[in-house]
């Protein structure tokens, strides 16, 4: 899969702070930093992997860039239009093209609606169907694409397996024929088995209708399998992005490689060599001066501590934010989002 | 292949299955009407009673409901398209755990014999129930004597005419009172969870100040200001407005929970991502599912509906004269207690038995509503339901 010239879908220091309210007059004490400056672009046809540990922010991404959940600042420009500044009514319109696959596939299915109604409403809504038989017919193509038989129209997610549930949302979103989806760790509550099954099918599907995906998750061997680059997000910032092969190859940030080294291999005889981060992730409440990884990281430097790192261009598209990088390679001027191929 | 009698649903009833069958479907349409009619006007123009039983004229309502009756049942019995095989939906899930359990089942159908009594009291009551059958003597009469099944009352009334007819009066009222508040309480409680914000402010503020009021002395209060002010034919209709509008706070209350909760969950968020306005998600995909609380307050809430009827109507302030109410009654027996026990004991039963039933169907629903409930025919799907809860936990 190659790299669209221009971006689909163009992220700039996009931020979400929540803020925290304590008391009687509901004061705002504090805010919860979950993105903090997050800038990237992902092409038509590409599948942007976006993995960290839990609470860093991965899904807060996803969901503000969707306008799920309102931004506090940054820019989000989709295929010309810039999303945050839209209108209700150009909203709505937008949402044809920009999707969502969510991991629970319990709760993301409603449990009073047959199939036909979850994965056909969107078209009565949007005027695509015309008539309830153009809506079932065209929820039946759907669920035969997503390798569900037709005949299942009429029963209730109740009746289906995860990996069966999973494939409803994933007809769900296709059926407003998007330009792009967010699989927000789309897999992860899946058995292994499952996942490659989804898995495949979102790479089928990708190439079918040229879909662009930001895949969310916190798997690694995951995200190798299907992103074509990859950015690590650490406490709100991504900390490294780089084309997926060259990223597992020469892994350049300390947490990026601590991530990796934590991947498990499939031979006994080889003893892993891993690098243990100490500590908690700190709070993103309050997060800590200079590199927010400074506190874990095992390379760290005096400057770490006080001044917050750059993005360093490695070439070949790879960013990282670190210190370590400094005087070996050159500041990237326009942070994640231009990096030179 | 299609049979000729289709066997699903309402249509299995006797006579109904002629809606389906040949065209133009008239015997059926007849025959339904005719039902429909009766079911409707009885149980609306229940004020209107004696003037209809007295051979009194149709009005337009009554025209209405003659000409509206066919139109909606030949609406219903129209013909549809064959579906490829269900799913058992939530419902019929449902269905099948209510039936597991004997007390909901002699809930339901107390309240189903209660309502069809209700219905039918114009053929069941051997006398209208303002008719003075011995108006010469006006003596009590002990049950079963000289053909008073449940005995008579001080104006030489049938005490089971007037039990009947009663019910009619109290079972409507406690029906349409549970249903307006429901239907507030699901709206404010809708409004207030799904918007959030300064707009659940507001109105959960006002909730907590309606709550804070006793709701009888609100009653008395609103009856005593109006009740002068009106003819004494829509006493009746004040009495199931204000109960209607005093009673929705906790059902609101409920629903808002259930709306905070369901607001997480995924299938929300997807139907925001596929651009589903406010109103949709709450009406198709928030409402839906928060249900079944609801249905149970409901139920509980006719019970208790009926008793404060009855509180009410004992105090003075009820259904008005000649008119009978279950509570009325007693009241009115309460001075002849001692010579007359019949008078308060009858329909004192009755309260007990209609709100008895209601509470146990009340209890067999709740029961039923909620997936943990283990059925061991089908454990397989409430392990499923397990995973459910443990995952959005």
């Amino acid at each position: 899969m190659t790299e669209g010239k221009r971006p689909l879908l163009q992220v700039n220091n996009l931020k979400k702070y929540f803020p925290i309210r304590r008391g009687l007059m509901s004061r705002v004490v504090g805010q919860v930093k979950a993105v903090d400056d997050v800038s990237f672009s992902i092409g038509v046809a590409e599948t942007l992997g976006l993995v960290g540990e839990s609470g860093c922010g991965k899904t807060t991404v996803g969901r503000t860039l969707l306008r799920l959940i309102p931004p506090t600042e940054g820019s989000v420009e989709f295929d010309g239009k810039q999303v945050f500044d839209l209108g209700t009514e150009d909203l709505r319109r937008l949402r044809q093209d920009m999707q969502i696959i969510f991991q629970d596939p319990y709760s993301s299915l409603n449990p009073r609606m047959t199939v036909a109604g979850i994965v056909g409403e969107s078209l009565r809504v949007h005027g695509i169907a015309k008539t309830k038989e153009e809506a079932r017919a065209r929820v039946a193509q759907l669920l035969e694409r997503v390798g569900l038989s037709s005949q299942y129209v009429n029963r209730y997610p109740h009746e289906f397996s995860g990996g069966q549930r999973q494939r409803i949302g994933v007809a769900r979103a296709l059926a407003l024929q998007p330009k792009f989806i967010v699989c927000d760790e789309a897999v992860s509550a899946l058995d292994v088995s499952i996942q490659a099954q989804i898995l495949n099918l979102l790479m089928d599907l990708q190439e079918e209708f040229k879909l662009s995906y930001l895949f969310i998750a916190h798997d690694l061997s995951v995200v190798r399998h299907i992103a074509d680059r990859v950015a690590v997000m650490y406490l709100g910032e991504i900390v490294e992005l780089s084309e997926t092969e060259d990223l597992f190859e020469r892994p350049s940030h300390p947490y990026t490689r601590a991530l990796l080294s934590a991947i498990p291999v499939p031979d006994p005889t080889k003893k892993p060599q891993r690098i243990l981060l100490e500590g908690d992730v700190p709070t993103p409440i309050n997060p800590p001066a200079g590199c927010h990884f400074h506190t874990r990281c095992p390379e760290v430097l005096d400057r770490c501590r006080i001044d917050d790192p750059p993005v360093f261009d490695l070439g070949s598209g790879h960013g990282s934010k670190c210190w370590l990088h400094e005087g070996s390679y050159a500041v990237a001027s326009a942070g994640m989002t231009a990096l030179e191929v | 292949m299609v049979s000729a009698r289709p066997s699903q649903g309402w249509r299995t009833w006797p006579g109904l299955w002629l809606l389906q069958r040949g065209n133009p479907r008239i015997l059926g349409c007849l025959v339904v009407s005719v039902i429909v009619i009766c079911v409707v006007t009885l149980v609306f123009r229940f004020d209107r009673l004696s003037k209809l039983m007295a051979g009194g004229a149709w009005d337009w309502s009554g025209l209405l409901v003659i000409f509206g009756a066919p139109v909606l049942v030949l609406w219903l019995g129209r013909r549809k398209p064959p579906r490829p095989r269900a799913g058992k939906s939530q419902w019929v899930l449902v269905r099948e755990r209510f039936m597991h359990s004997p007390l909901a089942q002699i809930g339901l159908w107390f309240v189903v014999l209660l309502y069809l009594i209700m219905f039918l009291t114009p053929f069941l009551t051997p006398y209208t129930f303002d008719l003075q059958v011995d108006a010469g003597r006006l003596k009590l009469m002990a049950p079963m004597q000289e053909g008073f099944l449940f005995g008579s009352d001080q104006l030489s009334r049938d005490i089971l005419s007037r039990v009947l007819c009663g019910a009619r009066i109290s079972l409507t009222i406690g029906f349409v009172a549970v249903g307006l508040s429901v239907s507030l309480g699901m709206a404010v409680g809708l409004l207030s969870g799904f918007l959030g914000g300064w707009v659940d402010m507001v109105l959960m503020r006002v909730v907590d100040v309606l709550l804070s009021i006793p709701r009888l002395v609100l009653l008395l209060v609103f009856m005593v200001l109006f009740a002068t002010a009106l003819p004494s034919e829509w006493r009746v209709h004040l009495m199931v407005a204000i109960l209607g509008a005093t009673g929705w706070m906790g059902t609101s209350r409920i629903v808002r929970g259930e709306v905070l909760s369901l607001k997480s969950r995924d299938f929300i968020q997807a139907g925001r991502a596929l651009g589903f306005s406010n109103l949709r998600l709450m009406l198709r995909h928030v409402a839906p599912n928060c249900l079944a609380p609801v249905i149970v307050a409901a139920t509980l809430g006719i019970g208790a509906t009926i008793l404060v009827e009855a509180s009410l109507s004992f105090l003075g302030l009820g259904v008005p004269d000649p008119y009978p109410s279950w509570g009325k009654m007693v009241a009115e027996g309460k001075e002849y207690l001692t010579k007359a026990w019949w008078m308060t004991t009858i329909p004192g039963f009755t309260i007990v038995f209609a709100v008895l039933s209601f509470n146990l169907l009340g209890d067999g629903l709740r029961d039923a509503l909620d997936p943990r409930t283990v059925l061991r025919s089908s454990l397989s799907t409430d392990a499923d339901d397990e995973d459910t809860d443990a995952g959005a936990a």
